[in-house]
C-alpha cells in the first residue's frame, strides 16, 4: 500500500508540473497583457504600463520568465497577483476556504442525492417513476450552471423569499447568536450549492441506476433472493454496497467539473470563491494568479484522484496493490 | 418612459429634485438607516491616486475629500463646493493659487488635515508608477509647496480657464502620516489600500474581499455626521442575479446601463429613478492607415468622403433609440453633454441615406448589376469591425449598424473579440474599424491622449486610428491655454467642428447614468457622472425604515 501510495503521489506531481507548465504558456500566448487597459475606456498611461511590466519582469523574454516562475515555484512562492498587489498564494487562502466549503456541500450533496435516486430508479427499472426520474435528470444534466443558478435565484429569493441570494452571511451576522450565525451561513450556502448539487445528483443517478442494474442480476443477489431476505434489504444492503464502486470513482472525478462549475455558480451568488477570482484573474491577464490558480485546481484533482483511489482499494479488494 | 425626450426627463428630474427637498423640509431626519449599493466589480482597493475604475471611485469619494467639490452643474470653471478647503485666492498674476484649509477636518483617525498631505497627494497622483489617469492633465500644475500648515500652495507655468478645477478637484487628499513611508509601486496593496484613513464623512468599518465592503458614519465629522449610519457596497457581477436581488428588496441602490433591465426595475413602485448625463461614450472608429501597410492611407477609410458617407448612412437617432430608450443618446462627437465645454450646437452630419448611396456613387463605389455589395475596380466595400464580446451594448448595436450599412451596399464584417484581443488589436492598430468607446474627461484636457497628432504619433500613443488634424490639435491647444472662458469655449466648438467634419469616427451613442433608488431614501444633489456625490446627505424618514435601517452603530 505504501508504495501503490508513493507511485500515486509522484504521478500527482508529475501532473501538477505540467498544469503549471501549460498553463502559464497558455495565459502568457493569449492576446493582450495585464497592462492593456479595457474596452470599457479606462486605458492605462504608457509610461506606467512600462514601469509595471518592468516590475513583474514581463519585459524579459517568455524562456527567463518561465525559468524564474518555476524557480519560484520549487520553493513555493507564487508570486504576487497583479491585480491585487499582494502574494498569490494569500489571494488564494482567502477564496480556497469557500471554494472548499461550497464543493464538498455539493459533492455531499449529490453524492447522497445521486446513489438514493439511482437505487431508487433502479429498484422500480422501467416503471413510470424511473422514466420520469430519468428524463428529469437527463433535462438537469443538460442546463447550464449559471441559468440554473439564476432560476433558483428567482425561485427562492424573488418569488418565495426564503433564502438569501447572495455573499456569505448577513448584514446582521456580527449581531446574532453562535447558532444564529452558523444558520446564516448555511442559508447562504443553501443556493449555490443547491446548483451545483442538482447538476451533480442528476449524473451520479444515471450512474448509480446503470450500476446497480448490473449488479442485480448476478448470483449473490439471486442467493440472497432465494435465501428469503426482503427486497428492499437485497438492493440497499446486498447490491447497492457493490454497486457503489463506479459512483466513488466517478464522486472524485467529478472534482474538476464541480471546479469548472462553480466559476459561474460563484458569479451568480456573489460567492468569494477560487471560480470566480480565477475568471476574473483570467479577463485581467493576472498571469501570476491564473497559474496559481490552475496549479491549485490540479493539486485539488490530483488528490480528489488519490482519494478515490484510496477508497477504490479499501472497498474492492481486486484493486488492491500486492 | 419609452418616448421622454431630453427636456422632458430633465423637467422630471426637476420636478423629483423639487419633490424630494420639500419633503425633506417638512419631514424629520433623525440620523439613521443602511444603504446597500450594488458594484459589480472586486474593486481591490480605494487608494485615490491608484484609481482606474469607476466603481472605486464611488467607494472613495464617501471616504476622502478633494479641497473642494464640483459643484451640481459639473462646470470646470465654477461652482465649487468647498471641501478640505474653507477658502482659496489668486496671486501673481493668476499663476499660484493659494487654499486654506478648514482647521476643524480631521482624518479618521484623529490627525489633523495638513497642508502637507495635499503637497503629499499631488507628489502620489502624478508618479508614474501609480498611474493615476489625472497624471496627465496634473502635468499643467509646475508644484505645490506649504505656506504654513493650513496653506497649501499650488504653482502654474502659465494661466488657464481649468486651474482651479486641476488643483481643488482632481486629487481626493491622502494622509501623509499613513502613506509617506509606503513604497509607491506597494501602495494599492497595501493594507491602507482597504482600511483607508480619510477625511470623508463616512469610514471604512469592514472590507470583505469579493463580497462587500462597509462604511459607517464618521459621527464626528467637521461638516456634520452624515444622515445615514452606513452604505454598504454589495459585490453583485451578474447583472442578471442583480436585478433579481435589487426586485427581492436586498439591494437598495445601483447604477443600471441596461434598458430592459431598467424598465423592470422602474416598473416596481418602491423603486424611483433618476438619469443624469455621463462621460462615456461609444463610436465606430476608423483606421485612417493601412492595418499592414502604416505607411499607406487605408484603402476604404482613407477617403473623408467615404466615411462622411458611411456616417450619413446611419440613422443613429433611431438606433439609439431602439437599443438603449432613454438611456443613451446619440454621441455630439468626441465629448458628451455631461463636459461643460461640450458644444451641444455644432452642426452634426445629418442622417441621409440617399445622400451617402449618391456620394458612394459618385467615388467609384458602384453597385454592379444582380450584386448586393458596391465594388470599384473590382473591389467590394467590404470592412471588418473589431468589437469587445464584453461589452453587451455594443455587440448589440453593430448589429443594427451592419443591417443599415448593408442597405446601401456596404458589407459589415464583424470580428467579436474577448476584451485582451480587443485592446491589443487596438494597441497594435490592427483593424479597419473598432467599435470603441472611452470615458471622456470632465475637462477637454482628455482628447488630448485620444485624437491629437502627438498621441497618432506615438507608437504607444491611445489614438489608434491614426486621425492627424493641424487645425484640430491647434483649436484644442488653444482652448486648453485660454486666458477667458468664452475664448476656451469658441476655440473648442472650432475644435469640435473640425473633427466631426473629418469623421475619423460614427459618433454613435453616449451614455446616461441611470441610478436606481429605493424610494424610502430621500436623495440629494446627484453630480453629472457621480450619481452618489451627495449619499451622505440622503436619508429614511423613520417611519419608512426597515429592519436592517434599525442596526444602528
Amino acid at each position: 500500500m505504501r508504495r501503490f501510495l508513493a507511485r500515486r503521489l509522484a504521478h500527482g506531481a508529475a501532473v501538477i508540473v505540467i498544469a503549471a507548465s501549460l498553463s502559464f504558456a497558455l495565459v502568457h500566448l493569449a492576446p493582450g497583457d495585464p497592462f492593456s487597459g479595457s474596452p470599457d475606456g479606462f486605458a492605462i498611461d504608457p509610461e506606467t504600463a512600462r514601469i509595471r511590466r518592468s516590475e513583474y519582469g514581463l519585459d524579459r523574454p517568455l524562456l527567463q520568465q518561465y525559468l524564474a516562475f518555476m524557480g519560484h515555484l520549487a520553493v513555493g512562492d507564487l508570486g504576487r497577483s497583479i491585480r491585487h498587489g499582494r502574494p498569490v498564494s494569500a489571494v488564494l487562502a482567502d477564496a480556497l476556504p469557500h471554494t472548499v466549503l461550497l464543493m464538498g456541500t455539493a459533492l455531499l450533496l449529490s453524492f447522497a442525492g445521486g446513489v438514493t435516486l439511482g437505487a431508487w430508479q433502479a429498484a422500480r427499472r422501467g416503471s413510470r417513476a424511473d422514466r420520469v426520474a430519468g428524463t428529469t435528470s437527463l433535462v438537469v444534466v443538460s442546463l447550464p450552471e449559471f441559468w440554473l443558478g439564476l432560476v433558483l435565484l428567482l425561485v427562492f429569493v424573488y418569488k418565495v423569499p426564503i433564502l438569501p441570494g447572495g455573499g456569505v452571511v448577513d448584514l446582521m451576522h456580527d449581531s446574532l447568536s453562535p447558532a444564529g450565525k452558523l444558520l446564516d451561513r448555511a442559508r447562504h450556502l443553501a443556493l449555490p450549492s443547491l446548483t451545483l448539487a442538482l447538476l451533480g445528483t442528476a449524473t451520479i443517478a444515471r450512474y448509480q441506476r446503470a450500476a446497480l442494474l448490473d449488479v442485480l442480476p448476478q448470483d449473490f443477489v439471486r442467493t440472497a433472493r432465494a435465501k428469503g431476505v426482503a427486497e428492499r434489504w437485497v438492493i440497499y444492503r446486498h447490491a447497492l454496497r457493490n454497486a457503489l464502486l463506479p459512483t466513488i470513482v466517478l464522486a472524485g472525478l467529478s472534482l474538476p467539473t464541480l471546479l469548472g462549475g462553480a466559476v459561474f455558480v460563484e458569479q451568480v451568488f456573489s460567492w468569494p470563491g477560487m471560480g470566480s477570482e480565477a475568471a476574473a484573474a483570467f479577463s485581467a491577464r493576472d498571469y501570476p494568479l491564473v497559474v496559481g490558480a490552475a496549479l491549485l485546481g490540479a493539486v485539488m484533482v490530483v488528490i480528489g484522484s488519490l482519494i478515490t483511489d484510496v477508497l477504490h482499494a479499501a472497498v474492492d479488494p481486486r484493486v488492491r496493490p500486492r | 418612459m419609452r418616448q421622454l425626450t431630453g427636456s422632458t426627463i430633465a423637467l422630471l428630474v426637476a420636478v423629483a429634485a423639487c419633490d424630494q427637498s420639500n419633503r425633506a423640509s417638512s419631514e424629520e431626519a433623525a440620523p439613521g438607516g443602511s444603504l446597500i449599493v450594488a458594484i459589480q466589480t472586486d474593486i481591490g482597493h480605494i487608494v485615490p491616486p491608484a484609481i482606474g475604475q469607476v466603481e472605486q471611485k464611488l467607494v472613495a469619494d464617501q471616504v476622502f475629500e478633494p479641497l473642494a467639490w464640483l459643484g451640481d452643474e459639473g462646470r470646470v470653471d465654477g461652482g465649487f463646493r468647498p471641501a478640505l478647503a474653507d477658502s482659496w485666492s489668486w496671486e501673481r498674476d493668476s499663476t499660484v493659487l493659494v487654499f486654506h484649509l478648514n482647521p476643524a477636518a480631521r482624518w479618521h483617525d484623529g490627525r489633523p488635515v495638513r497642508a502637507s498631505d495635499v503637497r503629499l497627494t499631488f507628489s502620489l497622483y502624478t508618479d508614474p508608477a501609480l498611474g493615476s489617469p489625472e497624471r496627465q492633465p496634473l502635468a499643467r500644475i509646475d508644484s505645490v509647496t506649504v505656506r504654513d500648515s493650513l496653506t497649501p500652495v499650488f504653482w502654474f507655468g502659465s494661466r488657464y480657464p481649468e486651474q482651479l478645477f486641476d488643483a481643488a478637484a482632481r486629487m481626493l487628499i491622502v494622509p501623509e502620516h499613513a502613506l509617506a513611508e509606503e513604497p509607491r509601486t506597494k501602495l494599492a496593496a497595501s493594507a491602507f489600500g482597504r482600511g483607508a484613513i480619510g477625511s470623508g464623512r463616512f469610514r471604512v468599518a469592514k472590507w470583505d474581499p469579493k463580497t462587500a465592503i462597509e462604511l459607517v458614519a464618521d459621527t464626528t465629522h467637521y461638516r456634520g455626521r452624515p444622515k445615514l449610519d452606513r452604505v454598504i457596497f454589495a459585490h453583485t457581477p451578474d447583472p442578471n442575479a442583480m436585478l433579481t436581488r435589487f426586485s427581492a428588496g436586498e439591494l437598495d441602490a445601483a447604477e443600471i446601463v441596461n434598458s430592459e433591465h431598467f424598465r423592470t426595475l422602474t416598473a416596481r413602485p418602491e423603486l424611483g429613478a433618476r438619469i443624469l448625463p455621463a462621460f462615456d461614450y461609444a463610436f465606430l472608429q476608423f483606421n485612417l492607415r493601412d492595418p499592414r501597410q502604416p505607411n499607406r492611407a487605408h484603402a476604404v477609410f482613407g477617403d473623408v468622403a467615404v466615411r462622411r458617407a458611411l456616417t450619413m448612412a446611419l440613422d443613429r437617432d433611431r438606433l439609439v433609440r431602439s437599443q438603449f430608450d432613454s438611456l443613451a443618446r446619440v454621441a455630439l462627437g468626441p465629448m458628451t453633454h455631461a463636459q461643460a465645454l461640450a458644444d451641444t450646437t455644432v452642426a452634426m452630419i445629418p442622417f441621409d441615406s440617399t445622400g451617402a448611396a449618391r456620394m458612394l456613387d459618385s467615388l467609384g463605389w458602384t453597385r454592379p448589376a444582380g450584386k448586393a455589395i458596391r465594388e470599384r475596380a473590382g473591389q467590394p466595400l467590404r470592412f471588418s469591425v473589431i468589437v469587445p464580446t464584453v461589452s453587451r451594448n455594443r455587440m448589440s448595436m453593430i448589429v443594427r449598424v451592419q443591417e443599415a450599412l448593408r442597405r446601401i451596399g456596404v458589407e459589415l464584417v464583424v470580428d467579436a473579440l474577448e476584451p485582451n484581443t480587443f485592446m491589443a488589436r487596438l494597441a497594435k492598430r490592427d483593424f479597419d474599424a473598432a467599435f470603441n468607446g472611452t470615458r471622456a474627461e470632465v475637462s477637454l484636457a482628455g482628447l488630448q491622449a485620444y485624437w491629437t497628432t502627438n498621441a497618432a504619433n506615438d507608437p504607444a500613443g491611445r489614438n489608434s486610428g491614426s486621425y492627424r488634424s493641424p487645425l484640430f490639435d491647434a483649436h484644442l491647444d488653444s482652448s486648453l491655454s485660454a486666458h477667458s472662458a468664452a475664448q476656451a469655449r469658441a476655440h473648442a466648438s472650432a475644435a469640435f467642428e473640425t473633427i466631426i467634419g473629418d469623421a475619423p469616427a460614427i459618433w454613435l451613442y453616449e451614455m446616461r447614468s441611470a441610478p436606481v433608488v429605493h424610494k424610502r431614501f430621500r436623495t440629494a444633489h446627484m453630480v453629472p457622472g457621480a450619481w452618489w456625490a451627495g449619499i451622505a446627505d440622503w436619508w429614511i424618514p423613520t417611519a419608512e425604515r426597515i429592519d436592517r435601517d434599525r442596526i444602528g452603530l
